[in-house]
């Protein structure tokens, strides 16, 4: 009695935190990965050769920090919970970079995608962005590298494409249930990223009941040859799993041979989990589908009890509808550049002002952006955000690898702002990995 | 009155026995012979000296532990096992054993007990036909999520039962989840139930021939003493070896800091750790030779070093071990040891002309004198074993998991004590003291630990309760328990019920019915949301028996 051996040597950490819930009723609460664990367990993939578990971290203020702009601060918004599912998440990244294993599953709860630059509360279950997170602390810990986020979750996820809007080293791309039918609303193709990432931020939004045969589609006459082109030096999954045909908040069709395809097909250095809700049909098959086929093993008999072949195909209206989409992204992708100087021109400054809704905090908040076009760097932004109720916060940026310029025009930026201007002012000044904050709460 | 508990280990040089008198905790008795092939001699050898000391009538009871089925199953001497598997999504079950008689058929659970695949029954009489005709004498049947829900390995128990000497549901072996541990435990079990029946048999008839009326135990891998006519599992009885001498530490020592323990033996020294006066236990299983089990076993790390392993020189580096090739050079072998060099530092008896020359190349080839080597081999080996305690410790320290509230309360394994026992255990321990740099004791009877932990160990059980108020049912794969619950069943019902199930497996485990303290844990309880509201509630429930000795043996 033996099993068979992993392919690939593959880190998991496991973090169902059966003790944590938004409310007893709530998607997101305690027993979400139990299920998981009893059928990853029951398979005893554990102890398959070539896989190994890791325990997660702790992730830190700092962590944080780095990250967001946290209204008041970090440690009254994200709590233990968040600490060890952004923990979970660097643990995962920490066995690729260190060569211990060649890709790693952080199946981590609770998710992290729709958290944005600015944490006032909950936001589509979410409080930190664990990806995000992850990966400033790769660049800070390792090197600067360029990374490629993949959003499988049927959810945009408008949070990592809010923090990443100005980089042009972190290419972000969503596969999405069209925003005109599903949570959050965003997500289209006009969304493509601030006037230093132009380009870098790719949306595809995918009717309801689009089913595997539709989502492989566009991988494979979008995402991966993208990724081909862009060539990243790791390829982060967000590998929410609330397109399967059984889930109850969103309306895809997705299966979990699907899911282990998907899996195969990016390849992720790390995939993390987001959303998924169908806690007993889908998410046990389709955890086991994605950890076996990051390992390389087979996953031809991982087949759902409530599979039927009616849920793959995909009707010719999808079909023309996609590769219309697809064909227009991939014009776009490549001349993003040329858009870029069609669409900011010789401007040394771009505003944008948008309204961002933290649904399950109730809070509305108004932003205003300014981003210092550059040629050199990611550029300085600076974040003025008011949530009423006497929140204002100002935010200035100094991106990772920010040439001179920028860094001083962000150190001025900061010094111009008085120290009861905003509620809270807050520097984030990446390059010297610091982040100071001044003003009535800080 | 009857009071002479009685241990026997057999071991792969040795066999060891002790009689240990429970009123005053003293060994009585301690005797040492040779192992012989046939290991029902040597162990009738050692109770026959024994009985020179103690009178028949005044034994309680005799615990053996050998290598018995360890070693049927790391050389692969097996019976043929009939084995069907049956197994709903995921892992391919046909991968997991290129065994001819390894069948798969259709059948399949879910994690909720619910039937995903019912069963066909005419096919699985027709590979049950086809085992019987190759003249197949066991079956071993194991499902998938069986555990919660046995009606498909109960229904092909029924089956295969009139047709074969012995048949193996995995269910009963292991409530804990995964299945090709599962698999592979029933997979041993039937392939070395005949093998140890006849042992036990054969035994059970020589004690009855010595006078000794007292009921014969077997050690188990977890260091439970269980009655050798109620050991439902025979794999259970392997890696005895280890469990008897972490018994030993636990009968010699009052441990109540944290505890790492050695037992140096001639090839290899097992480590141990013991946390508030109780040896751990594995946490999946034990590994024997190439099968992942769920064999309950105290946890411990072994590695291929000891008093008799060979002393080489490479590259300026003295090496110690892996393999042994006979004993000390001062005791007729055929190569310098670590034992000869405590002969050399005077800390062990033996000729000290024979090891001084034997490690005199080896001291020449470095340019240092005997005494210099000497020291820097014992050295040597010290670090190999305080390195292996180190990476034990780490590994213990990093296992996952999976509530915040342990995450944030992760308590870390930092012993402050040593124990080292085993023949070469006292003249190595001051360097070994030295190298971990904490206090450490040597027993009295260091040298028959082992024994002494058959003699005196308590019993060792666990259950695995699930009660699904969702689908009203309670199952204790352990016990063979699956009963209807209703709505309201609780945490405490599921408590209730766990207590008397273990009490019922302990009644038969221990005739002489010792007392045992247990200990829930992975007690956990779950809401079953369906739409938006609550269907249900899923509790489950891990209760064990505390690993316990009788008595502490007093010097
Ligand atoms: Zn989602
Ligand atoms: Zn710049």
């Amino acid at each position: 009695m033996q099993l068979p051996k992993a392919l690939k040597r593959t880190g998991i950490v496991f973090f169902p935190a059966f003790d944590w819930s938004i409310s007893p009723t709530h998607p997101e609460r305690e027993e979400r990965l139990l299920y998981t664990r009893d059928q990853i367990f029951e398979e005893g993939l554990m102890d398959v050769e070539g896989i190994r578990e890791y325990a997660p971290l702790l992730a830190t203020e700092e962590d944080f920090d780095r990250v967001h702009a946290c209204f008041p601060d970090a440690p009254s918004l994200a709590g233990p919970s968040h600490q060890v599912s952004a923990g979970g998440a660097i643990a995962a990244a920490k066995a690729v970079m260190d060569g211990e294993v060649e890709s790693s599953f952080a199946l981590v709860r609770p998710p992290g995608h729709h958290a944005t630059r600015v944490v006032r509360g909950l936001r589509g279950f979410c409080i930190v962005n664990i990806e995000a997170v992850m990966i400033e602390y790769i660049r800070r810990h390792y090197r600067n590298l360029r990374v490629a986020i993949v959003d499988t979750d049927c959810h945009h996820g408008d949070g990592t494409q809010d923090i990443y809007w100005n980089d042009p080293n972190t290419l972000f791309i969503s596969l999405h249930q069209d925003g005109r039918t599903l949570y959050p609303g965003s997500g289209f193709p006009s969304e493509f990223g601030g006037p230093n990432g132009y380009g870098t931020t790719l949306n595809i939004p995918l009717p309801p009941n689009s089913t595997d045969e539709a989502y492989h589609y566009v991988l494979d006459n979008f995402v991966l040859p993208v990724l081909d082109d862009w060539k990243p030096d790791l390829i982060i999954n967000s590998a929410g799993q609330d397109n399967h045909f059984t889930d109850p908040i969103t309306n895809m069709s997705v299966t979990a041979q699907g899911y282990a395809e998907i899996t195969r097909k990016l390849n992720p250095h790390i995939a993390v989990l987001e959303g998924g809700y169908s806690v007993q049909s889908a998410l046990p098959y389709v955890n086991t589908g994605i950890l076996m086929a990051l390992a390389g093993m087979d996953t031809g008999h991982l087949v759902e009890p409530d599979f039927h072949p009616g849920v793959r195909g995909m009707d010719d209206k999808t079909g023309e509808y996609l590769k219309k989409l697809c064909e227009l992204m991939v014009v776009r992708y490549k001349h993003r550049d040329e858009l870029a100087a069609k669409e900011f021109g010789d401007k040394s400054h771009h505003t944008e002002s948008r309204t961002l809704f933290h649904d399950e905090a109730g809070i509305s908040e108004e932003q205003f952006e300014r981003v210092t076009l550059c040629k050199e760097c990611a550029g300085m932004v600076t974040l003025e955000s008011d949530a009423g109720r006497g929140e204002k916060m100002f935010l200035v940026q100094i991106p990772l690898g920010a040439c001179p310029k920028c860094v001083s025009e962000g150190l001025e930026a900061y010094g111009n702002v008085g120290a009861n201007d905003y509620d809270l002012t807050i520097l984030q000044n990446r390059p010297e990995d610091v982040v100071e904050k001044k003003g009535r709460v800080a | 009155m009857s009071s002479i508990l009685i241990g026997v280990d057999v071991g792969g040089t040795h066999c060891d026995g002790v009689a240990i008198d429970r009123q005053t905790a003293k060994v009585v008795a301690r005797v040492k012979v040779t192992t012989t092939p046939d290991l029902k001699e040597c162990s009738g050898q050692a109770l026959r000296q024994l009985l020179e000391t103690v009178a028949p009538q005044e034994i309680a009871r005799v615990v053996l532990s050998t290598t018995l089925v360890t070693n049927a199953v790391v050389t692969d001497r097996l019976e043929p096992v009939g084995m069907l598997l049956m197994a709903g999504p995921g892992i391919d079950p046909n991968l997991l054993s290129d065994d001819p008689l390894c069948r798969v058929v259709t059948g399949a659970m879910d994690h909720r007990g619910k039937e995903l695949i019912p069963l066909d029954p005419d096919s699985i009489r027709r590979q049950l036909e086809a085992f019987r005709l190759k003249g197949v004498a066991v079956v071993s049947v194991a499902g998938k999520f069986a555990v919660r829900n046995p009606a498909h390995e109960l229904k092909i128990t029924a089956l295969a039962r009139d047709d074969f000497d012995y048949v193996c549901a995995a269910h009963r072996l292991s409530g804990s989840l995964n299945f090709p541990r599962r698999a592979a435990t029933a997979y041993l079990c039937a392939g070395v139930w005949r093998l140890q029946s006849n042992f036990v048999d054969a035994m059970a008839q020589t004690v009855r021939g010595m006078g000794i009326d007292a009921p014969l135990y077997l050690l188990r891998a977890d260091g439970g003493a269980q009655s050798a006519d109620h050991f439902d599992n025979p794999a259970e009885a392997s890696l005895s070896g280890p469990a008897a001498s972490i018994m030993g530490v636990l009968a010699t020592e009052q441990l109540e800091e944290e505890t790492v323990s050695f037992d140096i033996g001639g090839t290899t020294t097992d480590i141990a750790i013991f946390i508030s006066g109780a040896p751990l236990i594995e946490p999946h299983g034990a590994t024997i030779g190439k099968y992942k089990t769920q064999i309950r076993a105290l946890y411990n790390r072994s590695i291929a070093a000891g008093g008799d392993s060979v002393l080489t020189v490479h590259e300026g580096s003295i090496i110690v071990g892996p393999n042994r090739y006979g004993p000390a050079a001062a005791f007729g072998g055929p190569n310098p040891t670590p034992t000869d060099a405590l002969i050399v530092l005077g800390r062990t008896e033996g000729n000290k002309e024979i090891a001084s020359e034997a490690l005199s190349p080896l001291a020449a080839e470095l340019g240092v004198t005997v005494e210099e080597f000497a020291t820097s081999a014992v050295a040597s080996l010290c670090k190999l074993i305080t390195d292996a305690a180190t990476a034990f410790i780490n590994d213990i320290n990093a296992r996952p998991v999976y509530t915040i509230h342990e995450m944030l309360d992760d308590h870390k394994v930092a012993p402050q004590r040593a124990v080292v026992v085993g023949a070469p255990g006292k003249a190595i321990s001051p360097y070994l003291s030295e190298a971990l740099g904490i206090k450490t004791d040597v027993p009295a009877n260091y040298d028959v630990a082992n024994a002494i932990g058959a003699a005196v160990a308590g019993l060792n059980l666990e259950v695995n309760a699930v009660a699904d108020t969702a689908t009203g049912t309670m199952t204790i794969p352990e016990a063979g328990i699956q009963e209807s619950i209703d709505r309201t069943f609780s945490m405490e019902d599921l408590e209730r019920e766990a207590d008397a199930a273990l009490s019922t497996l302990a009644a038969r485990a221990d005739q002489l019915g010792e007392e045992y303290q247990t200990d829930a844990t992975e007690s956990e309880s779950f809401r079953i949301v369906e739409g938006h509201s609550f269907a249900g509630a899923i509790h489950r429930l891990r209760l064990k028996v505390r690993p316990s000795i009788l008595c502490r043996v007093k010097e």
